[in-house]
């Protein structure tokens, strides 16, 4: 109580200071977790694409248009038919996906109306994603009958939806016509509920492209739902890209044969090569990011230990006089280093609570690159702010024990 | 009682070393009240801050009561400070932006005594200098006197046993320096020793015993 006190001056001392340095603690922390997070998410992408059946599927996304016709749609349908056409090919996995409008907010304006994206992916090539759910499940054992979509929760959905949640939504099918749906959420993806997108088309297609989509709801084609799906025909949008499996008896020169034949009108990325290119990127991003983060080490010691310097200057006529009345030259060092870590500890908490609720909308670069952060992020962050802490606190308290707070008062004078 | 055998005292200034105390003996018995003069320079400010206990000497002996301090122990020193002096300097030495009764209590807050005896001690302290009425206030909100009478305030609270008062009537009209002075002779007859650090003729007369200084020996 009676050190709360002291550390109480502390605090009225120095007000807009301790605020900076409060800011820029939690700052550098959020900008050092966001580079760690990205490369987390990259990580976390090789990971579940390695662990999943997509590792033996190539990625192709086409170029060139085989029978070209006006429609783009048809333009889609064209491409993935000559795809399955092409001698060797077993099966192509694409995502296909349509919009709907939260049937509840359809009076609302346009920007204030909840839209979902359900995600439809092909199944025998999909089926096996390692995608954890973290309750419910994929495919639930009874059936419905009325006009429902299971649908598994990704991403931000996750957290704002419970297992058992029904939405229903307004959508408009080929013809036009507008149609109402309901979806009830069967399942939820543990964080950081990323799912399949195939949007993007690259010759150095790598695990990070495969895994970037969040918040959707996936449909996953059962039975039932294919059967509702197909009552109501939503007109779907179809990624460019798509996932080749191959025969399995085909020998390697009909693979080179089939794989040929593709590259010769698109990109196509074999596993090897998507396994290539996402280390590669990994090292790239690694090589760049680490001067990065080293720089925001240093530059928040350097900060950090100013701050405290500089805390502990405008202190020293205190320091003296708590010195005088009884205490120590460590102990007067410590009413003001305490609380200046207290505020740190604050910003890290901030960033703790941020990386908690990261996936509830809560982070100013949504729309910037996907990154995972979890409990791996807190405790290098963590470890991160306690070598800042340390080593501002060890570099101030080199300067100031060296003479007694009443000397360092009166050269300061 | 106050020891100081062969004191010597030597001040790093770049690479030499200037010798601020010279061989220093000095004793000052319980209750005394001594005035310490000199000319500016001489080392009044040093001898006293090595008797309080905030400053280190290089060789000779001091006992304090009896008991030979060593110079590396912080804490004993710490605590010494804490319940055996009480230090009245010339700027006062308060937290100008903490309030009257937060500064009288320092050394309370700063040692051993419960949180609930704090209170009651304060005021019991305040009252014996006069400033009981102005307990709310800030310490910035004080007049130079007054000022001067929380710092003796500070200083008693502990009822220590020895008074250390650099030039504390330096930065006041001679009325209010007589009334700080009155001040701590009272002190003084209650049975704390005083030693004060002056350039005023009237205060040191009015002292029991003059120490004087120059050039860092005891004249
Ligand atoms: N920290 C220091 N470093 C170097 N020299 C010092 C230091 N403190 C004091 N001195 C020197 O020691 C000598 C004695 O200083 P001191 O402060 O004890 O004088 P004083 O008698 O109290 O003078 P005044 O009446 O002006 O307060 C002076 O010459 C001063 O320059
Ligand atoms: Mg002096």
């Amino acid at each position: 109580m009676k050190t709360v006190k002291l550390m109480m001056c502390f605090f009225k001392k120095n007000p807009v200071l301790l605020l900076f340095v409060f800011l820029e603690l939690t700052i550098s922390m959020i900008l050092f977790s966001d580079q760690i997070g990205e490369l987390q998410y990259q990580h976390y992408s090789l990971e579940l694409y390695q662990n999943s059946g997509l590792a033996e599927c190539d990625h192709f996304t086409s170029l060139t248009v085989p029978g070209l016709t006006e429609s783009p749609d048809d333009t889609a349908e064209a491409v993935f038919e000559a795809v399955r056409g092409t001698d060797g090919v077993e099966a192509i996995g694409i995502s296909q996906s349509f919009t709907g409008i939260d049937t509840a907010d359809l009076d609302l304006e346009r920007e204030l109306q909840r839209k979902y994206v359900v995600s439809v992916l092909t199944p025998s090539v999909f089926g096996s994603l390692p995608l954890k759910l973290s309750d419910g499940t994929w495919q639930p054992k009874e059936t419905i009958t009325d006009s429902t979509v299971n649908v598994v929760a990704c991403g931000e959905l996750a957290v704002k939806h419970r297992v058992g949640d029904i939405i229903s939504i307004a959508f408009n099918d080929n013809s036009g016509t507008e149609n109402i749906m309901k979806l009830k959420v069967v399942g939820r993806v543990a964080p950081p509920g990323f799912s399949v997108s195939l949007n993007m088309s690259s010759n150095a297609f790598s695990a990070d492209n495969l895994f970037s989509i969040c918040n959707c709801f996936i449909a996953v084609q059962t039975q039932s739902n294919y059967a509702v799906l197909s009552m109501f025909d939503p007109s779907y949008d179809a990624d460019r890209g798509m996932m080749i499996r191959y025969k399995q008896d085909l020998d390697p020169a009909s693979l080179e044969q089939a794989r040929a034949s593709l590259r010769s009108w698109g990109y196509l990325t074999t596993p090897d090569e998507i396994v290539e290119n996402t280390k590669t990127l990994i090292r790239r991003d690694l090589n760049e990011r680490f001067p990065m983060l080293m720089f925001f080490l240093i530059i928040s010691s350097f900060s950090m230990i100013s701050s405290v310097i500089v805390t502990q200057m405008k202190m020293c006529s205190n320091n003296a006089v708590y010195y005088l009345c009884g205490s120590t030259a460590r102990r007067c060092f410590l009413y003001s280093g305490i609380p200046a870590a207290l505020v740190g500890i604050l910003a890290l908490l901030v960033n703790i609570g941020r990386i908690a609720y990261y996936h509830i909308n809560l982070d100013f670069w949504h729309y910037s690159k996907p990154k995972v952060l979890n409990g791996t992020t807190i405790a290098i962050v963590a470890a991160y702010f306690t070598v800042t802490i340390f080593i501002a606190i060890l570099a101030s308290y080199y300067v100031f024990q060296k003479n007694t707070p009443i000397e360092i008062y009166r050269k300061n004078k | 009682m106050i020891e100081l055998r062969k004191l010597n005292k030597y001040y790093k200034v770049g690479k030499q070393k200037f010798h601020a105390l010279k061989d220093v003996d000095l004793k000052i018995e319980d209750g005394e009240m001594v005035a310490i003069v000199g000319k500016s320079g001489a080392g009044k400010s040093t001898l006293m801050n090595i008797i309080g206990l905030v400053d280190t000497w290089d060789s000779g002996e001091y006992m304090l009561d009896g008991v030979q301090i060593r110079k590396n122990s912080d804490l004993k020193l710490a605590k010494l400070r804490n319940e055996k002096i009480g230090f009245v300097l010339q700027d006062f030495a308060l937290i100008e932006d903490q309030s009257v009764l937060f500064n009288v209590s320092l050394p309370l807050i700063l040692g051993k005594e419960k949180m609930k005896n704090i209170k009651p001690k304060a005021l019991h302290a305040l009252e014996k200098v006069g400033l009981a009425d102005q307990r709310s206030k800030k310490a910035n909100q004080l007049s130079g006197g007054q000022k001067q009478r929380l710092a003796i305030a500070r200083a008693i609270i502990n009822e220590p046993s020895l008074i250390l008062a650099d030039e504390p009537t330096g930065a006041l009209d001679s009325k209010t320096g007589i009334e700080i002075i009155e001040l701590l002779a009272k002190q003084n007859a209650a049975g704390t020793t005083v030693v004060i650090i002056t350039h005023d003729k009237t205060v040191s007369e009015s002292c029991g015993r003059i120490i004087r200084i120059a050039d860092g020996a005891l004249v």
